[in-house]
């Protein structure tokens, strides 16, 4: 063994020491346990963290499966049944037009799940890419795209949102896409913070001395070490999408008229709120119940990961 | 954070573009055609009107309204912030004009059910077929300043209103019936009007049905009514605040000795809406001038909250276009018109207030409106056959609106869906929809389908000459039939009440067989008051104020 390799060993972290000796990937995933990284034995002992999961696994399950849980129409209007308080027949009573606002309720978890989880993928890949290479290679490039994401954060992000999505015109892709966009610098500063950090360990030095290409250093090596961050800025985020994407519904941005989508729904009710408190009440408490669970989730992986 | 600005609120209670909007949708929200309207008249009910005795004032109906009341007692009313000046030559929104009539009077005051009653004019008669208008003016009415109203003073005030330079709102109501020029005097109490063409409405062109044709004095200066409020209505303005509200007191030298009732009201300006209905509901007033029945039908009853509710005139118009298909087909339309539930648009779309349409442009508020023309009402069976004959197997269209017509479009949507015809909704904003250039491409007069909100008009051919006769300014459906625009003619110029109701019948039933338009409603207006405090007060289709019968309980 040369001196090199066996600095190189010494200063590797856990994950590059499992591969080093060639352990398997079991030995990784206890190592990192101990450690107090992201493994999920330590979290589900946190009840905060389950009580997260349930919320999020819940409307995940509400939104693929309405059709079959939900009691009524969501859309079927029956102007003879309109407002009427939550009753027996109706457990969360009825809209302007007759619709029974539990089924409306159900039915709306589909487009928030199915445009804020897309919208954060796209912002964390973007973000997460932006950031490595900003973190690793400095320089001219990240100096300019650390401008454009200072200017990001400076501008109000769902003024520019809404402006964007008024002259684009509403669509699901338009939606998405404009969400992904402004939760994308939040993404990369993160990540490039972290890959600063990373970028002057003992480990990336020595993967450079071994004359490890540019992009294998950063796949390989790097990303791993700034899973965590990845993970956390993804779950926070994806609670921001949430929140972007029930504001441009509320904003009439979002989907087209008379979805369920909940953001939509108390934009159209919220003339009834002091006469008709239900038709607005149960898809704000939609709204925040899902947002919370994913906080809940999001502030345990940053706890989580902060002991590392 | 909105998108756009808030829009002021129009004199049904609704919210309104802005003061830069579209010329035609100016119009369309505000006023809309008086001009260019369908002349002809009831000319027997304003002669019987023009009878009327003297000391009936603009308000009431007659002197049944002045007896009854508690004298003295001051109430407090809610309303939108006026979002335009308070100046009666170019006010348009209905805080404003409430306020206004409370202090300025009309030749002709227009009641909720659409009657003339007369106000500063005793009596009014036509000649030259209609051509010439005379107008007797009540003697012994004086401005709350002393001064007498004579028959120039009225002519300054027609002459203000005809003058382009002050763009007037009521300009565009005399378009091609009366020009500037056309208003001359006769002797000290006596008006006459010499008019392009002949019109038998024109009476309601000088009433309050034209807002703004209020008679101010000689002397009064474009925008300097909260400054010098002078009129000869039944209270004087004492104080004013764009930021706060307004404040009345009794016009001590008010014509009618027995009215008003109250000695003074007070106006709380509020933000919006629900501010104005979070007021009444918790006793800060005692009334509002507007408001909208969304909100207060579903508390009507509750405490001693209650609504009156009156009919009027008006529409949203569920346009197809009949040169484009799937609509070149008569059945097409007919089909689409057989699937809509009148009742159920009534009740999701206008809270219940309001009347049924029959795809005719004639409201039942209207003298000449046919009443033999059968109800038509909903019939899948018809739907399917008429479809079948049409030779369209799938319908499918886009209905283009905008955010105002956006629970009839999705009522609509649902009932057509439930007979089989798919409807996809195009929302735009008000700028798009009514944005664009008039002959050739916006989006209200050009798309397939579409739905336009139509203000309430006092006269039915205010909406037939520019919606469906042949080449008519806002005709979207693109609609021409020789027939229709015969009888239309006919229908302005006739002045006997048979001819013009025969007329009437060959226009709504070429109306209702061709279904260019759709219209399945009537909306009405409603009024809110706390019945334990204020007693007398009406709902007006334009939510006019009169508070001359008006008293504390």
């Amino acid at each position: 063994m040369t001196s090199a390799e066996v600095d190189s060993a010494a200063t590797r972290p856990p994950r590059e020491e499992a591969a080093a000796s060639g352990a398997p990937h079991r030995a990784r995933d206890q190592a990192r346990a101990r450690d107090g990284s992201l493994a999920p034995r330590g979290l589900v002992r946190r009840p905060s963290f389950v009580v997260g999961v349930c919320l999020l696994v819940g409307w995940v399950v509400v939104a693929v499966f309405w059709p079959w849980l939900a009691p009524a129409d969501p859309m079927a209007q029956n102007p003879s049944l309109r407002l009427l308080g939550p009753s027996g027949g109706h457990l969360f009573g009825t809209d302007q037009f007759g619709r029974d606002v539990l089924s409306r309720v159900m039915a709306g978890a589909r487009p928030v799940l199915e445009v804020a989880p897309l919208a954060t993928a796209l912002a964390v890949a973007a973000g997460s890419l932006l950031g490595l290479v900003c973190g690793m290679r400095r320089g001219l490039v990240d100096e300019i795209v650390m401008r454009v994401v200072d200017m990001f954060a400076v501008f109000p992000s769902l003024v520019a949102a809404v402006v964007v999505v008024a002259l684009a015109g509403r669509s699901t892709t338009t939606l998405v896409l404009v969400i992904a966009t402004f939760s994308t610098p939040m993404v990369t500063r993160s990540v490039r913070a972290a890959a600063l950090v990373e970028r002057e360990k003992p480990y990336v030095e020595a993967a450079r001395l071994r004359g490890e290409p540019f992009w294998s250093l950063l796949w390989r090596e790097v990303l791993p070490n700034v899973s965590g961050t990845v993970l956390v800025e993804a779950t926070s985020g994806l609670g921001n999408a949430i929140f972007a994407a029930s504001t441009l519904s509320f904003l009439g941005l979002g989907q087209a008229p008379g979805s369920p989508e909940w953001g939509a729904s108390v934009a159209d009710n919220r003339v009834f709120l002091q006469q008709c408190w239900w038709t607005v009440l149960f898809p704000a408490l939609a709204v925040g119940s899902l947002v919370v669970g994913i906080a809940l989730i999001a502030d345990n992986l940053r706890e989580q990961a902060t002991r590392r | 954070m909105p998108l756009f600005p808030t829009l002021p609120i129009d004199i049904t209670g609704n919210r309104m573009p802005s003061a830069a909007e579209h010329p035609v949708r100016t119009l369309l929200s505000r006023r809309g055609l008086l001009a260019g309207a369908g002349a002809g008249g009831v000319a027997a009910l304003l002669a019987a009107c023009g009878s009327s005795g003297p000391g009936a004032h603009p308000g009431s109906a007659g002197a049944a309204g002045a007896t009854g009341g508690r004298r003295g007692g001051l109430i407090t009313l809610g309303a939108p912030t006026p979002p335009t000046a308070l100046d009666p030559v170019t006010m348009y929104d209905g805080t404003a004009i409430a306020l206004v009539q409370l202090v300025a009077e009309y030749l002709i005051w227009l009641d909720q059910d659409f009657q003339l009653h007369p106000a500063l004019a005793t009596g009014w008669t036509s000649s030259e077929g209609g051509r010439t208008w005379s107008f007797t003016l009540r003697k012994g009415v004086v401005f709350s300043d002393g001064t007498p109203l004579d028959a120039p003073t009225v002519k300054a005030s027609f002459d203000r209103l005809l003058d382009p330079a002050n763009k007037s709102a009521a300009l565009s109501a005399f378009a091609s019936v009366l020009a500037a020029g056309g208003v001359a005097v006769s002797g000290a109490d006596t008006v006459v009007f010499h008019l392009q063409r002949p019109f038998s409405d024109f009476p309601y062109l000088v009433s309050a049905g034209n807002y703004n044709a209020l008679v101010l004095k000689a002397d009064y200066k474009l925008g300097m009514f909260a400054q010098r409020p002078i009129g000869t209505g039944p209270f004087l303005l004492d104080s004013y605040d764009v930021g706060k509200g307004a404040s009345f007191s009794r016009n001590p030298k008010y014509r009618d000795t027995r009215t008003p009732y109250l000695d003074g009201v007070k106006v709380v300006f509020h933000k919006d809406a629900q501010a104005d209905l979070l007021a009444l509901q918790s006793g800060a007033i005692d009334a509002q001038i507007l408001s909208q029945a969304d909100l207060v039908v579903p508390i009507a009853g509750s405490g001693s909250i209650a609504v009156d509710k009156v009919s009027g005139t008006g529409l949203s118009a569920f346009t197809l276009r009949v040169d484009r298909p799937p609509f070149t087909k008569k059945e097409v339309r007919q089909a689409i018109a057989y699937a809509l539930d009148r009742p159920g648009v009534l009740t999701s779309v206008y809270n219940g207030v309001g009347v049924a349409g029959n795809d005719h442009l004639f409201a039942p508020a209207f003298a000449a409106a046919p009443k033999d023309l059968p109800q038509r009402a909903k019939d899948a069976a018809k739907v399917r056959s008429l479809l079948s004959a049409a030779g369209v197997g799938n319908l499918r269209f886009t209905l283009s609106f905008d955010p105002p017509s956006k629970a009839y479009a999705l009522v609509i949507q649902d009932q057509l869906k439930r007979v089989g015809i798919t409807v996809d909704l195009d929302q735009q904003t008000s700028e798009a929809f009514y944005g664009g250039n008039q002959e050739t491409d916006t989006p209200w007069l050009f798309t397939d389908a579409n739905l336009v909100g139509w203000a309430g008009r006092p006269t039915p051919g205010q909406f037939i000459i520019p919606m469906v006769k042949s080449h008519g300014a806002w005709n979207g459906s693109k609609y021409a039939n020789p027939v229709l625009d015969a009888a239309a003619d006919a229908y302005d110029a006739a002045t006997d009440p048979a001819e013009r109701r025969k007329q009437a019948a060959i226009i709504a039933r070429a109306l209702h067989e061709d279904v260019p338009v759709i219209i399945t409603a009537w909306s009405g207006a409603v009024r809110a008051y706390r019945s334990d405090r204020v007693r007398g007060l009406r709902a007006h289709p334009s939510a006019f104020l009169d508070l001359t019968t008006v008293s504390r309980v």
